[in-house]
């Protein structure tokens, strides 16, 4: 145990200078006690996210550093600045919900949706990814997500809200249909059909669970 | 209400559980950050060192008694809830600063950390979850368990569940709802003006600076006794005192010094719930030119008469759930209400300059009551209220504990000084620590600087198609081996700063 003569008070810590005055300590009789332990700074979650997301800034301003270099027809440097954000915005997602698979596979949805419509969008616009692409992705993820509960039924009430939010998505690709975006009908009408039939697996099967999740959810 | 269905015994919660915030908690995850964690801590220290294994049994096993504890934070559309964690928590050898932030994706989805160091066990909990009282009693709960485990029989299991059914009977009630007063005037309240606040150089981390006081109970009793006041009017004074003496007097705003008090209500409205239920009182003064400490004192002892009647909680508690239970407050998103509620928190927070948290005195079961050293209790500070203080005694040692997220410790000594002065014996502790000559573990070197290597190579290269997912670096992040990956860097404690 340490004296400080100082502040005339007993320090239980093994200190040779008093926290609170900073003056030198005296060893005196009793036991020390370890009370805190010594704490190195650690990598902070503020710091990757800064750090990538100034990556991020800087691989997208020089692209366009480049592109204005090295002028060409071609709208490669859009195409980068997609992508760049596609991956921005898939690293935050699974560094804010590393746990949730369901809203990994979300968001992957929708950004790679986001991703290839402005590829397609910017190489002439063929359709292939409203055609395509997204309806497909969205019959696979209410696929994947029933596959999901099927392996770890535990976890079944993590994944509700993502199979809702998905049957909305599906009929949303039949919206595109709708409207004359897609051309081709039988992936949009696919996508609606395979969601709600997959939404309508989990109330089927899982009544109660899914009333008391989307109770939870929605509760006021 | 439409609480969740629960369990009929305390043996666990049912798989389709879930409730929702009591209304003091409703406030604490949208104000919650890096800089104003919420969190707090009470720790006990024991005779011997603590056995981690043991204590890991008796978190498992205080879990399934109390599952009030054994809960996740989520968030709807309109409200966050809690629902039922079918995790394991894990018990943990401390390794982060006092009272760090709880998020949800660490802990394994739990609100509450516990880790031990030596002979202290730390439980420190999410405001969110539990007040001090309900944090205490389940840290209670946790002891009874271990010595349970590590001496068999003392006390008996049959011992420990009767003891929680006791404590426990509505452990997840919001008593605020409960025991909403009806027909009291909600609007009758005087705007209180600014506080003055506590300046300082902040650090940039997460750290805080934590100052123990342990003082004799019996001397300090004899102290508040002879000015005719109780213990807790004589520390707040102290404390009032000392912030005038300390920095008030240099300041020019002549702003009201003032205290808040949280105020346990369980007694007062006999609930017994886990979860939170407690009240504020403020003690507000303005300082003059020379006020002596028994000046002050007078006028503290005046306010707690003042304050510290069952009208003002009453108030208190009517106000608050009266707002949560307006029909378009509710249907407000939650995104929206957290926005609204970090205004009305900072306006709020305005209000005191400091938290002074009073537990009382600690009344363990006597099986185990010769086997806890003391108790402490620790607030975690926040951007407008860099200091805290707590208190909380047991037998005759008093720990009075200062946290603070500032480099000035001139609070401290006054504090200290004025208690000198009075021939109080004075031990500290604090949580300066210099840093180890050498690292505890030195043998997986090569494996470290690898790892150390890998991770980087992670970071900084986000392959445009990163298909590739980088779960398992995020997922490290409240690993306790990860402090090893980086480099010891500068020291902590103001002795080198």
């Amino acid at each position: 145990m340490r004296y400080c003569p100082h502040c005339k008070v007993r320090i239980e810590n093994e200190l040779d200078f008093c926290p609170l005055c900073d003056m030198e300590t005296e060893l005196i009789d009793g036991e020390t006690a370890d009370e805190y332990p010594y704490i190195r700074t650690r990598f902070s979650r503020r710091l990757l996210i800064k750090t990538i997301t100034f990556l991020a800034v800087v691989i997208a301003a020089v692209s366009f550093l480049i592109n204005h270099l090295v002028p060409t027809d071609s709208p490669w440097v859009f195409i980068t600045v997609a992508a760049i954000v596609y991956v921005w915005i898939s690293m935050m997602n699974v560094i804010r919900n590393a746990r949730n698979p369901g809203s990994i596979l979300l968001c992957q949805v929708l950004t790679v949706s986001g991703l290839t419509f402005v590829i397609d969008y910017l190489t002439d616009f063929h359709r292939w990814s409203v055609n395509y692409v997204i309806p497909f992705l969205i019959s696979g993820s209410a696929i994947a997500i029933v596959l999901f509960i099927m392996i770890r039924p535990i976890k079944y009430r993590a994944y509700t809200l993502y199979q809702l939010v998905i049957t909305i998505l599906g009929a949303l690709a039949l919206m595109l249909w709708f409207i004359g975006a897609a051309e081709v009908e039988w992936p949009s009408v696919m996508a609606a059909a395979v969601s709600v039939i997959c939404f309508a697996a989990m109330v089927v099967f899982a009544d109660r669970s899914t009333r008391n999740e989307l109770h939870k959810r929605f509760h006021f | 209400m439409a609480a969740g269905k629960r369990g009929t015994s305390h043996s666990g919660l049912g798989e389709l559980y879930w409730n929702r915030l009591d209304n003091a908690a409703k406030l604490v995850p949208a104000v919650s950050d890096t800089r104003g964690t919420n969190v707090f801590r009470v720790s006990a220290v024991l005779l011997d060192e603590v056995d981690p294994e043991l204590l890991q049994s008796a978190l498992e096993r205080a879990l399934k008694i109390l599952p009030a504890f054994a809960v996740r934070l989520h968030h709807g559309l309109f409200w966050y809830y809690l629902d039922v964690n079918r995790e394991t928590p894990r018990v943990r050898e401390e390794y982060l600063y006092p009272c760090s932030p709880i998020w949800r994706t660490q802990e394994r989805g739990f609100l509450f950390r516990v880790t031990y160091y030596h002979r202290r066990v730390n439980f420190e909990v999410f405001h969110a979850l539990t007040d001090g009282m309900g944090a205490l009693q389940f840290l209670i709960l946790l002891l009874l368990c271990y010595f349970n485990l590590s001496s068999p029989g003392e006390p008996s299991s049959e011992y420990i569940r009767n003891w929680c059914e006791e404590i426990a009977r509505d452990y997840d009630e919001d008593s605020f709802s409960k025991h909403m007063p009806s027909g009291i005037d909600k609007s009758k309240s005087i705007p209180e003006p600014d506080a003055y606040h506590i300046q300082g150089y902040k650090y940039d981390d997460t750290r805080l600076n934590v100052l123990c006081l342990l003082l004799p109970v019996d001397r300090m009793l004899e102290l508040a006794h002879e000015t005719g006041s109780t213990l807790s009017e004589y520390l707040a004074s102290l404390l009032i005192y000392s912030i005038y003496e300390s920095s008030y007097r240099r300041s020019r705003l002549k702003k009201p010094i003032a205290v808040s008090l949280p105020v346990n209500l369980r007694q007062m409205f006999t609930s017994t719930t886990m979860r939170n239920f407690f009240g504020h009182i403020n003690i507000s003064i303005t300082p003059t030119d020379d006020m002596s400490f028994e000046d002050i004192l007078a006028l503290v002892k005046e306010r707690f008469k003042a304050s510290l009647t069952r009208e003002n909680l009453e108030r208190q508690i009517a106000q608050n759930v009266a707002i949560e239970r307006i029909t378009a407050v509710k249907l407000v998103p939650i995104w929206l209400k957290d926005f609204i509620m970090r205004r009305f928190f900072a306006k709020a927070e305005k209000k005191y300059t400091i938290t002074f948290s009073n537990l009382g005195a600690v009344k363990l079961p006597d099986a185990i009551s010769s086997r806890v050293r003391r108790f402490e209790m620790l607030l975690g500070a926040s951007r407008t209220h860099p200091k805290k203080v707590s208190v909380c005694s047991y037998k005759n040692e008093l720990a009075l504990s200062f946290s603070s997220t500032i480099d000035d410790n001139q609070l401290e000594r006054c504090f200290v000084k004025f208690l000198v002065d009075r021939g109080v014996d004075i031990s500290i502790s604090s949580n300066e620590t210099p840093e180890p000559h050498k690292p505890p573990k030195q043998k997986p070197r090569s494996e470290k600087r690898e790892r150390r290597k890998s991770k980087t190579d992670n970071e900084q290269k986000p392959a445009p198609d990163a298909e590739q997912k980088p779960v398992p670096d995020a997922e490290q992040k409240s690993c306790p081996d990860r402090e090893n990956v980086n480099p010891p860097s500068d020291g902590r404690g103001k002795g080198e700063a």
